[in-house]
Order: C-alpha cells, then sequence, then structure tokens
C-alpha cells in the first residue's frame, strides 16, 4: 500500500477549477517531485493535504488514515508535517523555542500543569536535547538562541526545516524549499534532503521550481499544468514527454 | 400602534446621527485599515470649534460649522503628517496606540480648555414636527438628519468613484504597495483621507448635538463612538452605504427591538447592540457589507 | 561590563539568589515603612504614594498580566479586561460581605467563575478576527455597569450604591494573624543606621497592621500569579500561545490546536482579570458600577502598552503608572509656571496621552524595554544548549560542572525583564 494516495481530487474556488480529478501516489521512503508552470495548483494540493482547504471531491489516503477528516492541527499526529512557500515562522520567539514548538505534538503538558510545574522539567529538557540535535545537524546551533526575526533567508528556510523535522514526521512536505538560494546551496540542499531522508526514514513530497534539484533527487515526478496532471513517472521520462516540454516551453507555431 | 410608529421615528433619528460618525470612522479605515480611536474625539472638537465661532464670533451657525469642518480637516491633515506619517502604514500597532493616545489628549485638553459643564448648542434645522400621526411624531430634525446622512453619502461616493483623488484612496486603501509603485503619493492621499474624515465626523458631531434635547460637553462623543463603532463593524468596515445600513440597525434594536423583546431591560440597549453585532460577525466576520480579508498562504 | 553570566553555573544560582532576596528586602522595606512609602516633591506639593495606593497598583497590575496572556503573549484583542475585573470585584465582595466568606476564600469561587466566563465570551473570538474582536470586547466591556445596575440583579450588587466588603455597607477587615511579630520586626527596622527613621516610631497600630498585611497579602497573591504566568510562558503550551501570535497558519501545521490555545488564553486571561478585582475590591472595600467602565479597559491597555506589550515585567510597570499618574495628576495643586486650571481632573488622561505618543515614537517596546537594555549593559545572562554548549563560541573561561541545570527558575529580574519575550 502506497503511504499516501490522493485519488480523484477536485478543488473550486468560486468559478476557478483550481485542481481537477488528481491522483497520484507516494511510497514510502520515496522522494517524489510536484512540479508545474506557475498556477499549476501545487501549493493548492499541498493545503489541501495539510488540510488548510477542503477539496470538492476526492480522498486523501495516508498510511490507511482519511486525511481529510482530520483538523489542520491533526495531521502531525498521523506524521504529516510541512514547509511554507513563504515562511510561517514565528519571529518573536527564539530559534531554538520556535524549534522546540515544532515537537507540541510529541509533548504532554498541558496549560495547568506548566503553570504549577508539574512534570515539566524532564520533558522540557528531553525537547532541549532533541531541538539541539536537530540544530546541530542542519548547521544552525550558533543562531539558537537568536531571535527568529531578521536572520538570512536561507538560514530561515532551515530553521523551518528543522521545526518539521523535530515532530519525527512520517511524510515531509516542502514547498519551494530552493526559492531564494544561489547556485551553491540549491546543491547543498539536495544534499540535506538526501541526507534527513535518509538519517530520519522519511517520504518526501517536493513542490520545485528548480528543475536541476528536482531531477537529481527525485524518484518520482509529477506534472501538474492548470490543475490537471499532465505526466507520473520517474525523472528521465518525465524530461522526454512531449507534453511536459509542452507545457514549460510551448509548441512550435 | 401609534407607540410603535413614535419609536420608529425614534430609531430613524438615533440611527441616522450613529450612521454619520459612522460614516467618517468607515473613511478612515477604508483608507488606513485602522479603526482610529481619535475619531470621535476629533468629531467633539469640531462641534467645540463651531460652538465657539458661532457665539464667540457671532458666525450664522451653517457657515459655522462648514469653517469648523475645514478647520478639523487642517488639524487633522496636521495630526496624520506629524504623528501618523513617520510609522509604516502596514504595521497597525504603533498605530493604534497612537490613535489611542491621540484620544485621550484631545478629549482631556477639550476638558481643561471648557470644562464639563453642558452647553446648549444652537439648532441647525428648524424645529417642531414635520408629520404628527395622533401621539406620534416625526421631527423635522430627524428628516434633515436623515437627509444630511444621504447628501454626504451621496457626496462621498461621488468623490470616491469619480475623481483623481477618489481613485488614489481606493488604490491605497486596496494594496498599499502596489499605489507607491506606480506613483501615486500615498502620504497626501492618507492624509486627505484623515481631513475628509475629521471634516465629517465634525458634522455628525454638530449634527448629533443640535438635538435641542441634547447638550455639549467633552464626553458626548464616547457614548454615541461605541454605538457608532458597532454601526461601522455590523455594516462592514469598508462601506460607505453598510455604515447607513447599520446605524439605522443599531437605532432600530434601540428603539425598536429593546421595548418588546420582554426579558431585555430597557438599560441595556448599548447590551442588545454589541450582542447583534457578535451574532452578525459570527456569521459574517467581514460586517455585513463588508469585504472579507483574503491572504495567500 | 557587562559581566557575563553562564546559564545554570554556580555564578547565576548566586545572582539568582541575591536578586530575589533583595526583592523580599524591598517588599518588606515597603511594607514598614507603611503609610508614607515615599513622598515626590514637585514645586510646592508632596505625592504621598502609600499603600493605598500601591494597593491599587497590584490590582491593576494583575488584571494587565491577563492582557499580557490573551493579547501580548497570544496575539487576541480581547480588549474587556475591565468586565472580569469588575466580576471578580463584585463577586468577592457578595462572597465576604453575604456569606461571611474570608477574603482568600472568595478565590475558589472567582477564579473558575471568571475563568469559564472568559472561555464562554472567547468563543466568538475563534470567529471574529482582530479589530473586530476589539471592538465587540470594549463593548462588552462598557456594557458592563449596565447590567450590574439591573433591578433584577439588585440583591446581589445593590446597584448604584455599589457593593460593601463587610456587612452594613463597611469595609471587610483583613486582619494579620496572632503569631506575626509585626512590632517587633518595626522595632528592630527602626534600629538601622541612616534608614532606620523612615520606618517610624515606636509600635506599629492595628490599623496599619492590617494596611501592611494587606499589601504583603496582595504582593504574594501578584507574585503567585506571575510566577505561573512565567511558568506558562516558558513552556510547551507558552510556545503554542506565541506561534499562534506570530503566524497561526504555521502554528496549526505543527499540530497546535488554535481554538483550544485561544480559549485557554482568554479563560486564563480572564481568570486573572476578576483575581485583579477581588484584590481591588479588598483594598478599596466597595465595589461600584462606575468604577469598572470601558475607560478602566482603556486604561488597562495604555497600562499594557506603556509596560511593555509581551512582557511580564511591564504589567507591574503598567499597573504602577496607572494607579500613580492620574492619581498624582489630580492631587498636584500648583506647578509654577502652569495655570492653575490645567490641574484639574483630566490631566492625568492627558499624561497618558502624551506618553503613548512619546513613547510610539521614542520606545515602542515600553518602559520595560529600555530596562532591559540598561540591564544587558551591566549583567548578561548566556544561555547555553541543554549539555552546556554555548553558541557562538565560548569567551568565558568557566568550565561546566556537572551539577549545573538551565532549569532553575530565573531570578525575578530575569524572569521578568530578560529571559521571556
Amino acid at each position: 500500500m502506497s503511504l499516501l494516495d490522493v485519488s480523484g481530487i477536485t478543488v473550486k474556488f468560486g468559478g476557478i477549477t483550481a485542481l481537477e480529478d488528481l491522483s497520484f501516489t507516494i511510497e514510502e521512503n520515496q522522494i517524489c517531485g510536484l512540479i508545474g508552470p506557475n498556477g499549476a495548483g501545487k501549493t493548492t494540493l499541498f493545503n489541501v493535504v495539510s488540510r488548510i482547504y477542503d477539496p470538492t471531491e476526492g480522498s486523501v489516503t495516508f498510511d490507511g488514515q482519511n486525511l481529510l477528516e482530520l483538523a489542520p492541527h491533526q495531521i502531525s499526529e498521523v506524521g504529516v508535517y510541512r514547509t511554507f512557500q513563504n515562511l510561517a515562522l514565528w519571529p518573536g520567539m527564539s530559534v531554538i523555542e520556535n524549534v522546540m514548538a515544532g515537537a507540541h505534538t510529541r509533548s504532554k503538558q498541558n496549560f495547568f500543569s506548566s503553570m504549577v510545574r508539574l512534570g515539566l522539567k524532564k520533558e522540557e529538557r528531553q525537547l532541549k536535547i532533541d531541538a539541539w540535535d536537530v540544530l546541530k545537524q542542519l548547521d544552525l546551533e550558533e543562531f539558537a538562541f537568536v531571535q527568529c526575526a531578521g536572520l538570512p533567508y536561507g538560514t530561515m528556510k532551515r530553521i523551518e526545516l528543522a521545526r518539521a523535522l523535530i515532530g519525527r514526521p512520517k511524510l515531509l512536505m516542502l514547498d519551494e524549499p530552493a526559492t531564494g538560494l544561489v547556485h551553491s546551496e540549491v546543491d547543498q540542499l539536495g544534499d540535506v534532503i538526501k541526507m534527513i531522508r535518509d538519517e530520519f526514514d522519511l517520504t518526501i513530497l517536493l513542490v520545485e521550481h528548480h528543475m536541476g534539484l528536482v531531477m537529481s533527487i527525485s524518484e518520482k515526478v509529477v506534472v501538474l499544468n492548470f490543475g490537471v496532471r499532465l505526466a507520473s513517472g520517474d525523472p528521465s521520462e518525465i524530461q522526454e514527454n512531449p507534453e511536459v516540454i509542452a507545457a514549460y516551453l510551448g509548441t512550435p507555431a | 400602534m401609534q407607540l410603535f410608529v413614535q419609536r420608529l421615528f425614534d430609531a430613524l433619528a438615533n440611527g441616522s446621527t450613529y450612521a454619520l460618525v459612522a460614516v467618517a470612522l468607515v473613511l478612515i479605515f477604508k483608507a488606513t485599515t485602522l479603526v482610529n480611536f481619535a475619531q470621535g474625539e476629533l468629531a467633539m472638537l469640531g462641534a467645540f470649534v463651531t460652538l465657539v465661532l458661532a457665539y464667540e464670533q457671532g458666525i450664522p451657525m451653517w457657515l459655522a460649522v462648514f469653517l469648523a469642518m475645514i478647520i478639523l480637516g487642517v488639524f487633522a491633515a496636521g495630526v496624520e503628517r506629524v504623528l501618523i506619517r513617520p510609522f509604516d502604514p502596514a504595521d497597525h500597532l504603533p498605530l493604534v496606540i497612537i490613535t489611542l493616545g491621540l484620544f485621550l489628549g484631545i478629549n482631556a485638553m477639550a476638558g481643561i480648555v471648557w470644562r464639563f459643564d453642558p452647553r446648549s448648542f444652537p439648532e441647525l434645522f428648524p424645529s417642531g414636527n414635520a408629520f404628527t400621526w395622533g401621539s406620534a411624531s416625526l421631527r423635522w430634525y430627524t428628516v434633515f438628519t436623515v437627509l444630511t446622512v444621504l447628501v454626504t453619502i451621496g457626496l462621498l461616493q461621488l468623490l470616491l468613484n469619480k475623481t483623481k483623488i477618489g481613485l488614489a484612496f481606493r488604490a491605497v486603501s486596496s494594496n498599499l504597495e502596489s499605489s507607491e509603485l506606480v506613483g501615486i503619493r500615498v502620504g497626501p492621499t492618507l492624509q486627505f483621507g484623515w481631513a475628509l474624515a475629521a471634516a465629517v465626523g465634525t458634522l455628525g458631531a454638530a449634527v448629533y448635538v443640535a438635538d435641542p434635547f441634547r447638550q455639549l460637553e467633552p464626553s458626548i462623543m464616547l457614548r454615541v463612538l461605541i454605538f457608532a463603532v458597532s454601526a461601522a463593524a455590523l455594516g462592514g468596515l469598508d462601506s460607505l452605504w453598510g455604515a447607513l445600513a447599520g446605524g439605522i440597525a443599531i437605532g432600530a434594536i434601540q428603539s425598536l427591538v429593546v421595548p418588546y423583546v420582554p426579558f431585555i431591560p430597557n438599560e441595556l440597549g448599548l447590551a442588545a447592540a454589541v450582542v447583534v453585532l457578535m451574532l452578525v460577525l459570527l456569521v459574517r466576520p467581514a460586517g455585513l457589507f463588508g469585504t472579507p480579508a483574503v491572504s495567500r498562504v | 561590563m557587562p559581566i557575563k553570566i553562564l546559564a545554570g553555573s554556580s555564578q547565576h544560582q548566586l545572582y539568582k539568589v541575591i536578586t530575589w532576596s533583595l526583592f523580599a528586602l524591598l517588599v518588606a522595606g515597603v511594607a514598614f515603612a507603611y503609610v508614607d512609602v515615599g513622598s515626590i516633591s514637585l514645586g510646592e506639593n508632596n505625592y504621598n504614594i502609600s499603600l493605598i495606593r500601591l494597593n491599587k497598583a497590584i490590582a491593576f497590575a494583575i488584571a494587565i498580566l491577563g492582557l499580557q496572556v490573551v493579547a501580548g503573549f497570544t496575539g487576541q484583542l480581547a480588549l474587556g479586561q475591565s468586565f472580569f475585573f469588575g466580576m471578580g470585584a463584585y463577586a468577592s465582595a457578595w462572597l465576604m460581605a453575604d456569606h461571611d466568606w474570608p477574603f482568600l476564600l472568595t478565590f475558589i469561587v472567582v477564579v473558575p467563575l471568571c475563568f469559564v466566563i472568559g472561555i464562554v465570551m472567547g468563543l466568538p473570538a475563534l470567529r471574529i478576527q482582530g479589530l473586530y474582536l476589539a471592538l465587540v470586547t470594549l463593548g462588552f466591556a462598557a456594557v458592563f455597569p449596565a447590567i450590574v445596575k439591573l433591578d433584577r440583579l439588585f440583591s446581589i450588587t445593590n446597584g448604584v450604591g455599589g457593593k460593601a466588603t463587610g456587612p452594613d455597607g463597611r469595609k471587610y477587615k483583613l486582619e494579620p494573624p496572632e503569631w506575626l511579630p509585626l512590632d517587633g520586626i518595626a522595632e528592630t527596622l527602626q534600629k538601622i543606621p541612616l534608614l532606620g527613621g523612615y520606618f517610624g516610631d515606636g509600635g506599629i497600630s492595628s490599623k496599619q497592621e492590617e494596611r501592611m498585611w494587606a499589601f504583603m497579602m496582595f504582593t504574594l497573591i501578584a507574585v503567585v500569579c506571575f510566577w505561573m504566568v512565567a511558568n506558562l510562558i516558558k513552556s510547551r503550551q507558552g510556545r503554542a500561545m506565541r506561534a499562534v501570535r506570530d503566524n497561526p497558519t504555521g502554528a496549526a501545521v505543527s499540530g497546535i490546536d488554535l481554538a483550544r490555545t485561544k480559549a485557554m488564553s482568554f479563560g486564563i486571561a480572564s481568570a486573572l482579570g476578576g483575581v485583579g478585582g477581588a484584590v481591588y475590591v479588598a483594598e478599596v472595600g466597595l465595589a461600584s458600577p462606575d468604577d469598572f467602565t470601558q475607560l478602566l479597559a482603556i486604561n488597562f491597555i495604555v497600562g499594557l502598552v506603556v509596560g511593555g506589550v509581551g512582557t511580564l515585567s511591564g504589567a507591574v510597570v503598567g499597573g504602577l503608572v496607572i494607579a500613580l499618574v492620574p492619581d498624582w495628576a489630580s492631587s498636584t495643586q500648583e506647578v509654577g509656571f502652569l495655570p492653575e486650571r490645567w490641574l484639574q481632573g483630566p490631566t492625568g488622561s492627558l499624561i497618558l496621552g502624551l506618553l503613548l505618543i512619546l513613547l510610539t515614537f521614542f520606545l515602542p517596546g515600553g518602559i520595560v524595554s529600555a530596562a532591559r537594555t540598561l540591564k544587558n549593559k551591566i549583567v548578561r545572562i548566556i544561555p547555553r544548549g541543554p549539555n552546556g554548549e554555548v553558541p557562538g563560541g565560548a569567551s568565558l573561561a568557566t568550565p561546566v560542572t556537572a551539577d549545573d541545570t538551565p532549569d532553575e527558575p530565573d531570578s525575578p529580574v530575569d524572569e521578568l525583564v530578560g529571559a521571556v519575550d
């Protein structure tokens, strides 16, 4: 059984159909790239899976669980985590607090117990250790106690990644992780993504425009255009698919 | 039945004054997406200026109101230039705090200069009744107030939709960054918005106090403001006609609903208005006629 | 300068012991300088900062702490704190006057009552956003006096006249316990060279004893409240609250239940408002409807902002400012060049208004942000990783010892000024 099964997803906003009958699957431990021209519906699909949008039709099954019956804050409980194209970090907290908050689902203190410091110490210490480990793996410890605002863009992207990783996700959805990075950083990013997939035993779904990155690290690529699935297969198949080429480059006049 | 009709007239009277002040609030909101705490106090200041012009300078009433509107407009433009312009319009917190500071400051200044004893305010409209039916009477005051609101909104709509400055105004309130990029001078446009709102507020306060049953003192606008804010929010903070609808609705709740619903004591007229506001916002989070905020994730 | 102290080290422990002891001494000192804590003289005026006014400041500080929880840390513009302040005051007064409950016991009712009603009133907040929420909550604050004056509730609230805390319209007496040797402590303090004169002369009258005891008890209540909120902010749910404030979408996908977090912040904030109200009515002796209008709600907002939004010590500063400034302004009789009419009634509001505007221009983080900058020039606590790691390289020679634990409570200075936000 595939880890993620997207089936017949249709999303309409008023008169606009953002996604039309979209279906694809992802196997466990796979890195799957989702590509397509701007406006193709990639982020919409992400938002459906992370439950920010409700689809008009269709189903999404993750690890046997019907994802559509969950609220946005419940998807982390089943192991689905994501990052954002425009970053959704918390500038009022320090970097390590941002990361520790990513483990919210895994921890137990509630409002009352924390106000009187009941059962706090051990869990907080463990969270801090976990956060520190993740920061180290992503080369971020020097920023641990710095305010999470005003840092370089590439650094903030890694912080968001760290925040997702500490939750021990099964499926990690990365929304345009290479945006704003320079060439050398993109290569590094590719290595980082492969590294975390191996080290953390993850499955990765990746929306990306940088073709070099997508084709080099994905094992499977799904192509969207105008909300419809254009093609699906391994990178070499996709690169030779005439419809995909037409969608990106246009056809001869 | 006649009592009902009288209440209907009361609703109209109250509602239209709330609407006039609500229009000022909507105007400033459209420009800045701020709720301006200071709006009511600027209006109150305008009413006092009118009084000073009329009583101490002997200027005829309507001219005094007009002059006061201009004076307050200039004053508000100055306030915008000095206190508001230095801040990023997108960052609301400092701006809200400044308007809160203005609210406290202007109210205090008025209290210091004019004290708190109520003063009578000359009438703006003919007195007496336009229409009587048994014991229910529709005062000329009410008729003219409604007319004033309608004319004001009409003129403002013309200004916003048919003039260049109005276009700039709408552009700025819709998307600040893009407006800057196409060369609209945001600062002066907002300044104009402030001046206009202060002028309309002055008109609203003057009309409110011109009611022979009311008197002017520095805290009058506090009461009206709550109703006016509820009216503006109810109608949708960025809709001028919504302000009118909201004002009438609040007036109606006060005069029509509360007396007829047995378990709401009359003193809770304001409470009823707040509850209604809350209920409407639950169903339509941007008010009855407001445009909902849409953001990209 | 600045002195650098590694978090969790033994110097850090020493630092905490010193600062907490100084704090305790300050409280004791203030209590024992009873009626006149200090005078501020400007020209011909003597303004006495008495325990009465300080007690009100404590009550306000607790209420503003509630505002910090819901608005400062969770980003919800629930600005009707005066509603719960009033509710706490009336509930406590009613229990003490009509049912003979001791003051501290009334908290058993006041806290859950305000908590629950706070959550109920917070439910609409889940749908209503930002500015509209601010308007609705201020609306509720405006309505409180009318509710309390209702005929139907007269037996509980005593209508326009206000509800006294003791029988027959008198004030509830807060009597210090027998075993506390207040006289003895006072006489000892009077023997301190140089400062002894401030602690009065000879024994303490019973009225003064009551006042001192009230002050110490209110301070203790406030310390407990601040301690609990400090714990909350640094914990998992505290991070959740701040996440909801800074980016709700990010919070949701990180597993934070937005509705629950917001609702709880409302509940806690309202409970704190109620506690503040109970302290207030214990001090003033009378819960009167026009004490709890939307003007009080606005004052709380002023206190929130002047102190510093999103800080704990800001609540204390805010409480002091709104308790003392308007009061000082209206009791000041003469200031040199200003004509007399300027010094009546509204001058306090004028000062607050000016303060807000000036702060926004020059000190947007509130007074506390200036205090923090100052403190960081004198002492700096360097935070460390879970195993003592110092990020960015260590410029300190002090080795890490095995029993250094980074999870101890901070000193009051850091708790309140540095460590949180």
